[in-house]
């Protein structure tokens, strides 16, 4: 019993306590606006768009483009 | 993000992904979307004359239709190089919407053998599309290989 509550205490530490601090000590990264639907566009104009990414978390954020 | 819409003749779907150092969301796509509307329309957008025997003449057309709602005028057609290629007509001219026009192309094999390319340029008003290639190619193959 008394090795139960030891564990269940660790358990909650880390839940309540290391948990959060690995989240906000990080980067992190908010789309706004993920999907841009142009509409109707004339063939030859050029279609330009910019996405914004927002960092959102307390760390820098690093990021490249990957290409698909 | 930036597309250039010329090659492009229906539906543009892009994705963008992007590689974080995010430890929840190490990959995160950015979509783009678009309908390219298709005001002047050619075709084919290859003209393929195939198999021709050397030093043989052949004839294909390609058509040229205004989908937009407004007057197309077609300021020029110029095929290239003018050894393999040439055109019935060449006259500037004016779409009205709905309108078409077909307009031979005429390819002369020569003595060589082998592929030759080339291609129809028109020049548009149009402000976003100021010309439009078309592709030529043949198989220029001795007489006997041609199979006619």
């Amino acid at each position: 019993m008394k090795r139960f509550l030891v564990s269940g205490g660790i358990l909650a530490f880390s839940a309540f306590v290391l948990f959060p601090l690995t989240v906000l000590c990080a980067p992190r990264a908010e789309m706004l606006n993920p999907v841009f639907d142009a509409g109707e566009i004339p063939q030859g104009k050029d279609l330009v768009h910019e996405f914004l990414l927002k960092n959102a978390g307390d760390e820098p954020l690093v990021f490249k483009a990957r290409p698909c | 993000m930036k597309i250039s819409t010329g090659s492009y003749t229906n539906e543009i779907l892009k994705n963008i992904r992007v590689e974080t150092n995010d430890p929840e969301a190490d990959l995160v796509t950015f979509t783009l979307k678009a309908q390219v509307v298709e005001i002047l329309k050619v075709t084919p957008r290859l003209v393929n004359f195939g198999k021709i025997p050397q030093n043989d003449t052949s004839v294909r057309e390609i058509v040229c239709e205004n989908k937009g709602e407004g007057p197309v005028r077609i300021l020029s057609i110029e095929a290239k190089p003018p050894t393999l290629l040439s055109l019935r007509e060449q006259e500037p001219f004016v779409l009205n919407p709905g309108q078409s026009r077909k307009i031979a192309v005429k390819l002369s094999s020569g003595s060589s053998e082998g592929y030759v390319h080339g291609y129809v340029r028109f020049t548009t008003d149009l402000e976003f599309l100021p010309e439009k290639v078309v592709r030529v190619r043949a198989d220029v193959k001795k007489q006997q290989d041609t199979g006619q």
